[in-house]
């Protein structure tokens, strides 16, 4: 167990090693020559990143300073504002970007796993069939569409419907922002979309494949009642299967966030990330995308590491 | 044998077919609208703006410029499919390679080349893309290289997987004593024995290649104007959805139906080859 874990964190240390260095490469090799063109950058700006990246230094020194910075968490500095730096952005956006990953989550976990029982108790009945539509519209739509469809129809149609109806400035759900429970019910239901589809697949074949085994038979033999055998001994064990691809899931949910924060302008990680790309600040963009990946193989490693201690056997693979 | 299983179960399948046709006929109308449309996919008409679908000789009705927006689709069609078959064929390509030379070398070698496709299997595909787009441009050919070199990890995997697993069949026992070589035991046995599984993933990264072009285009950092794919054309659609909504809801609606029937398409395949 111990040198499992040693050698899988090692290994995400060596990942994290090459991504720094992709991206200090890309900084410096790519056409375009990112640091020697300079042009259209304020003196002032100029002198600052001079100094953060340590640019009139050797190229071996500039990179042992960029790989320093990173150690110590500092991320970089901007090469459009003299006054922002890639960890202030990181301090606004991500707690929000938290905010509704967790929210999706959640949603998807609760719905996906009770849908998923319903489907399984159901079998080859309308109720299955109509979960299994719902999970195949959900693993093949892509988030954003379902995204701007539903704020077409519930943020424009519905709620504009709703409070012509009845006369009140009342909106059930606002088309953007992010100040409210109220802003944050369809952005999060759509991005759990998705990853409730996974679940409810899932969790339906995991839940059948656990009520063939035989100490369910065995519980039923006993005389137990069939809602405290699928209670008691069903879902409990049917559960474990769903551990193993939460890190996944919370991966295509943070990266999946990226076209909903646009859709809804939600202030998070994506919206800024965007933003930087179109105003060509390379910097910023290199330090969010650093940020995302450090986060991505944060999350892989913690459920690589979970399940393993769940399921001893993954070990052996 | 593969191919002939997968065809026929696609041809039982109701749904397989349907889905099957719809990929044809929009891939057909794709090559063939400018026997169909009077229109091309860049020129401006300031003239018909916002035009409401079934306007005239505009099926889709007409964007913020005048273009005609059912030309603007099936240009769309085009790049988007050509971007999605291309990146799934290159990750493929890369993937068997990858893995055959693992399984069959084995050992020390193995277990580092495994280590390798793990790391940039724990690295987000999408930022890798965004990177390499953004600082190396964003034509079709660096979207189609920037999604290719990113996720052939799955494929490696399972031509790993498969090499380990013939490998120590009799057949290919037999002809490595007979003093065939690594190269072609590869070539004449493992890659033609594993050509469901091959299939089966061609079958599924299509869809995935289509799925993130279209994201990054719709986030704004895929192809350029006045070239559109799918996603490039809700892009830009989208800043009129609450007045205009068939600016965005057209192609977003090809883009659900084109994935809903490779998804459709892939799963028939899945089934009747056990991958």
């Amino acid at each position: 167990m111990f040198r499992f874990i040693c050698r899988r964190l090692v290994l995400s240390l060596i990942t994290v090693w090459m991504v720094v260095t992709f991206t200090f490469l890309l900084m410096h090799h790519m056409p375009g020559e990112l640091f020697v063109v300079k042009k259209n950058v304020p003196p002032q700006v100029l002198e600052n990143i001079t100094q953060k990246y340590g640019l009139d230094r050797p190229k071996l020194e500039q990179y042992f300073i960029y790989l320093g910075n990173v150690v110590r968490g500092d991320l970089g500095i901007s090469m459009k504002y003299t006054n922002k730096s890639v960890n202030t952005i990181i301090s606004k956006a991500f707690p929000v970007s938290v905010d509704l990953g967790l929210r999706a989550l959640f949603i998807a976990l609760s719905m996906g796993i009770i849908l998923g029982i319903i489907a399984a108790l159901n079998k080859n009945k309308p109720l299955d069939d109509i979960t299994l539509f719902i999970s195949v519209i959900g693993v093949a739509v892509p988030g954003f569409v379902l995204g701007t469809l539903s704020q077409y129809l519930l943020c424009y149609k519905l709620t504009g419907f709703l409070s012509r109806v009845t006369g009140s400035s009342f909106r059930l759900f606002p088309v953007s922002g992010w100040k409210g429970f109220s802003y944050t019910l369809v952005p999060s239901a759509v991005l759990a979309f998705g990853a409730m589809a996974i679940i409810i697949r899932m969790m339906r074949s995991s839940l059948l494949d656990v009520l063939e085994l035989n100490y369910i038979v065995n519980a039923k033999v006993k005389g137990l009642s069939s809602r405290e055998i699928i209670t008691k001994h069903g879902i409990k064990n049917a559960l474990f299967p769903i551990v193993s691809v939460l890190g996944p899931l919370s991966v295509s949910i943070l990266l999946g966030s990226f076209a909903i924060e646009k859709i809804f302008s939600i202030p998070g990680l994506g919206h800024y990330l965007v933003t930087s790309v179109q105003e060509k600040d390379y910097t910023m963009v290199i330090g969010l995308s650093l940020f995302t990946s450090l986060i991505v193989i944060l999350v892989n490693t913690i459920t690589d590491i979970l399940y393993s201690i769940m399921d001893p056997r993954v070990q052996l693979k | 044998m593969f191919v002939s299983r997968a065809v026929k179960a696609i041809v039982q399948n109701r749904i397989a077919v349907t889905a099957l046709l719809f990929l044809g006929l929009v891939f057909i109308v794709s090559l063939i609208y400018p026997l169909l449309s009077e229109y091309n996919y860049y020129a401006h008409n300031l003239d018909n703006v916002f035009l409401p679908p079934f306007s005239g000789k505009h099926v889709f009705g007409t964007d913020n410029f005048g273009r005609d927006l059912f030309v603007r689709v099936c240009e769309g069609a085009k790049i988007s499919l050509k971007i999605g078959l291309a990146a799934a064929l290159i990750q493929t390509l890369i993937g068997i390679i990858y893995g055959c030379l693992s399984g069959v070398y084995g050992g020390i070698i193995d277990e580092i080349m495994m280590r390798i496709a793990d790391m940039f299997h724990s690295i987000p595909s999408l930022i890798i893309v965004i990177l390499l787009t953004t600082f190396m441009g964003r034509s079709e050919m660096t979207i189609i290289i920037a999604l290719s070199i990113t996720d052939w990890t799955g494929m490696a995997k399972i031509m790993r997987g498969q090499t380990l697993l013939l490998r120590e069949m009799e057949f290919v026992q037999s002809a490595k004593v007979l003093g065939v070589g690594n190269l072609r035991i590869i070539t004449k046995h493992i890659i033609p024995n594993s050509m469901g599984a091959i299939l089966v993933n061609v079958m599924l990264s299509i869809p995935a290649a289509i799925f993130a072009e279209a994201f990054l285009s719709f986030l704004g950092l895929g192809i350029e104007i006045p070239k559109a794919s799918w996603g490039t054309l809700a892009n830009e659609g989208f800043v009129y959805a609450s007045s205009y909504p068939w600016l965005v809801i057209i192609p977003l609606s090809f883009i659900a139906v084109i994935m809903i029937c490779f998804y459709v398409i892939g799963d028939t395949i899945k089934d009747a080859l056990g991958g």
